[in-house]
């Protein structure tokens, strides 16, 4: 009570406001009142939600009075729950409410409240409540995180206790100095109480009632994507909106394709739309969506029906089916450990890339909008078992009519033997050989940039099989491939560029079984180098070297360089391969010249220059200690008694031997291509297939022949089977 | 198997307190055999259904088929009875070989989960023998 003196000063001051107990004593009631109320009613959604029963907690409670049977003694044991609730609840608000002050700050009390309910969380579930209340202890065993939140809400209820004060302080003083009856706090702050409880109410009302809301949301939500979607369509096991935050969960999204449903082609355990809150500084309302865990399977006889599908992929619907779901664009796309299985056929194992994480930020274009690239990427997987790759850049979805990208690219250790089946279609076949590489990607409408800083291939053992099949089809592929390649030199807006491409210890063989007998040409322990590798002239020539053993013996070295020249092939070239043991030739030798050898070494060197439609240089076979016998004595068959027509060259016997009986000759190649428009693979090609299959060959047949009436007489050896690479 | 009876009790028991026990029976299997598939699911184990799961011999079989015809044929107090001591039974031979597979689980997860079910299980085995006593009274 305040008198005499004091009521001067209080009369300056103004009025005085002071806490009385019961003020603390109501506050600390409503306090713990409303902190039980919230704890109870996320308690009992949970358990709802989990399937243990929106009841149990209440059960739970009432155990402390009815032991076990409370879960079967009815409302009357929810009910003595409840108040034992509420009760506690009060108790503890109270005691709250006595070591806080009307002053306290919101923020103050806020921690010190969530301090309290852990506190009491603590003190619950490890002393009180298993020795007190053991049937409700373990039924909080099966849900401790939402008993630990459940205490947090309790906590941020008792932080009302100083706002309640505020609200029940009656005492004050008038200008006389004299205590006036109690009067009602300032409406203001009553007014604020109301509105922050409403507010309050409306939060946790909305939380419970979006739980039962769930079967809705799952059958609008399926139904809608399957509008948009064409060619496939999804099954949603569960859904669930969050009203409180506007969180959208899926839970077990299928996708499947309509022509051949099973396997599903994608299943995704969860997908997640969130606002980005971030975002909304920036006066954007976007959203953030992850999918976490995602599989995609997709077999053989479901791809071949997407790539026959007149639609493509990319217009089957899926952003219209992505944005039926959720009201706001996605400015944020997360993938969490994803995974793609492509099964091949029935023998081979599936092509796996395992541990996909994918995120891409700023697809709006919110941020740096003048960038080319604003939005970043960023990926890594694990590809085919072992090997890994990174990609980190930035990309821009907005840009019309497709989106574009720059990133850099890192690649370890991909096992190049998972690929052959796939490659067998074009009559390769891979075994062992690793993946090194990193470079840069850009791919946008305005340009075309591929630029690797290095490849390696390690250990790779590459077989081509040239089939009577397949020989159309292989002709159009090496024409199509020449087409193509041509087509990107000097391309504008195209930019190739490959600066060092290292293979590694690897062998390479090429059988040919269109003729008779089948023979097989190959280099092992090779070593390949190529350097500037460019679709632009102006970047000037790339440089190619390879050291190996042909045939396992004949010690070989290759270089040159060829250019993308505007104006036709251009490429020089340098061949020396020096003492292949010839009999391990035997079969193509039986295959063009219809004899064979027992002993001998074959060594050849060329130089080739092609440029501006002129072919200028040499091929100079040489044999050593040569034993030959005949294959076929009785037949005059198989042997070319004259070179064929080169086709790149202007001379029918351009290439036409001359009569020598030496057994090393040098034989031109100078002339002019008579289709200058052919693409400098295509011509490498044909010059190495005329000089050394067809003009060598039958320059040896009449180097030897002289000596074939001499060696009929001697026993005929049989000649030596080429041996295998060794890998 | 604990579902199925539970099922059947809600709708033949007699009495408030048999059918309330039944629906916790229900709700709590449920509940437990969605974690132990969500677990198995995560650690890649195979599980069979519920029926092989459970067997462990034909005579296993024939029992369960026998109990399913009583109960089927029982009403009134005679399959609150029968209905009892059948989950008594049931839950104590549960508990038992739960704390077997206690003690040769090598899983951390495993062992937490087990820790878990035990007082559940315990709970519904007291509650069966409550109601029992109250039936004989």
């Amino acid at each position: 009570m305040v008198e005499g003196s004091d009521a001067a000063n209080l009369q300056a001051n103004g009025a005085v406001y002071r806490a009385s107990p019961g003020a603390r004593f109501a506050a600390g009631i409503a306090a713990g009142m409303v902190g039980g109320i919230l704890m109870m009613g996320f308690m009992m959604t949970y358990a709802s939600v989990t399937g243990a029963g929106v009841t149990m907690p209440l059960k739970a409670l009432g155990a402390l009075v009815y032991g076990v049977e409370s879960l079967i003694a009815g409302p009357t044991a929810m009910l003595v729950g409840a108040l034992v609730q509420l009760g506690f609840s009060m108790v503890l608000g109270i005691l709250f409410a006595l070591f806080v002050s009307r002053g306290t700050s919101t923020i103050v009390a806020l921690f010190a409240g969530i301090a309290v309910g852990i506190a009491i969380w603590a003190a619950m579930d490890l002393f009180v409540l298993p020795f007190t209340n053991p049937t409700m202890a373990a039924r909080i065993a099966l849900m401790p995180l939402a008993y630990f939140i459940a205490h947090l809400l309790y906590g941020a209820g008792l932080a009302m206790t100083p706002a309640f004060i505020r609200t029940f302080t009656k005492e004050r003083l008038n200008y006389g100095g004299e205590r006036v009856a109690e009067t009602r706090p300032i409406r203001k702050h009553r007014l604020l109480l109301w509105i922050g409880g409403i507010f309050a109410a409306l939060i946790v009302a909305l939380f419970v009632a979006s739980f039962f809301l769930d079967g809705m949301i799952r059958a609008r939500t399926q139904a809608a994507m399957n509008q948009k979607l064409k060619g496939y369509h999804v099954a949603l096991a569960r859904a669930h909106l969050q009203l409180v935050g506007g969180l959208l969960t899926l839970n077990g999204l299928k996708i499947i394709q309509q022509a051949h449903p099973h396997p599903a082609v994608a299943d995704v355990p969860m997908m997640r739309f969130h606002i980005e809150w971030k975002e909304l500084l920036s006066r954007r309302v976007v959203a953030d969506v992850l999918l976490s865990h995602p599989q995609v399977h997709i077999d053989q006889t479901q791809l071949v029906s997407e790539k026959n599908d007149r639609v493509p992929l990319k217009q089957k619907g899926w952003q219209d089916a992505l944005e039926a779901v959720y009201p706001f664009k996605v400015n944020r796309f997360t993938i969490d450990e994803g995974d793609v299985v492509y099964i091949q056929d029935a023998v081979n194992p599936p092509l796996h890339l395992a541990k996909l994480n994918f995120t891409t930020d700023n697809i709006r274009n919110i941020h740096a909008p003048n960038n080319v690239y604003p939005s970043k990427v960023h990926a890594n997987l694990v590809i085919f078992g072992t090997g890994r790759a990174t990609i980190d850049g930035h990309a821009n979805y907005l840009e019309e009519p497709f989106p574009g990208a720059r990133t850099r690219f890192t690649i370890e250790n991909v096992p190049l033997s998972a690929l052959d089946p796939e490659i067998r279609q074009i009559n390769l076949a891979v075994s062992g050989g690793r993946l090194f590489g990193s470079g840069l990607v850009e791919y946008s409408p305005k340009v075309t940039r591929i630029q690797v800083d290095n490849v390696t291939i390690e250990r790779v053992v590459v077989r081509y099989v040239h089939a009577p099949a397949t020989q159309q089809a292989e002709a159009q592929r090496v024409k199509a491939t020449g087409k193509q390649i041509e087509k990107q030199n000097n391309r504008p807006a195209v930019d190739i560029e490959l600066r060092e491409f290292d293979i590694t210890h690897s062998s390479f063989s090429y059988t040919d079984k269109t003729k008779d007998p089948n023979y097989r040409l190959f280099f092992n322990d090779t070593d390949i180098a190529l350097k500037n590798l460019s679709n632009h002239q102006q970047q000037g020539p790339a440089d190619l070297t390879l050291h190996g053993k042909f045939m396992g013996s004949g010690d070989t070295t290759v270089s040159g360089d060829f250019l993308a020249s505007q104006h036709g092939p251009a490429f020089n070239m340098k061949v020396a391969i020096q003492n292949t043991d010839l009999p391990s030739m035997n079969d193509i030798l039986r295959a063009y010249g219809r004899f064979d050898v027992a002993a001998g070494q074959f060594s050849v060197f060329s130089e080739v220059s092609i440029k501006d439609g002129d072919m200028n240089g040499y091929v100079k076979p040489m044999f050593a200690n040569l034993e030959v016998y005949n294959y076929q004595k009785d037949k005059n068959t198989g042997v070319l008694h004259q070179a064929k027509e080169l086709v790149i060259g202007g001379a029918s016997h351009l290439f036409k031997n001359s009569s020598t009986q030496q057994v090393a000759t040098k034989i031109d190649l100078t002339g002019k291509l008579t289709s200058p428009g052919v693409s400098t693979w295509q011509a490498i090609m044909q010059v190495l297939h005329n000089a050394f299959i067809e003009a060598i060959l039958p320059g040896l047949d009449r180097a030897v022949r002289p000596n074939a009436a001499t060696d009929t007489n001697r026993p005929a050896h049989r000649a030596r089977s080429v041996p295998p690479p060794s890998t | 198997m604990e579902i199925a009876l539970g099922k059947m009790a809600e709708e033949k028991a007699s009495t408030t307190e048999i059918r309330a026990y039944a629906d916790q029976l229900v709700q709590d299997h449920t509940n437990v055999d969605q974690t132990v598939v969500a677990m198995a699911q995560k650690s890649g184990a195979h599980l069979q259904n519920g029926a092989a799961a459970h067997r462990e011999g034909r005579h296993e079989i024939v029992h369960e088929k026998q109990l399913e015809r009583k109960l089927k044929s029982a009403s009134g107090p005679d399959f609150d009875r029968l209905f009892l001591q059948q989950t008594s039974s049931d839950h104590e031979r549960l508990i038992r070989k739960l704390q077997q597979d206690r003690e040769d689980a090598s899983d951390d997860d495993l062992e937490a989960l087990i820790d878990k079910m035990i007082p559940i299980l315990e709970q519904h085995r007291e509650l069966a023998q409550i109601l029992m006593k109250k039936e004989q009274t």
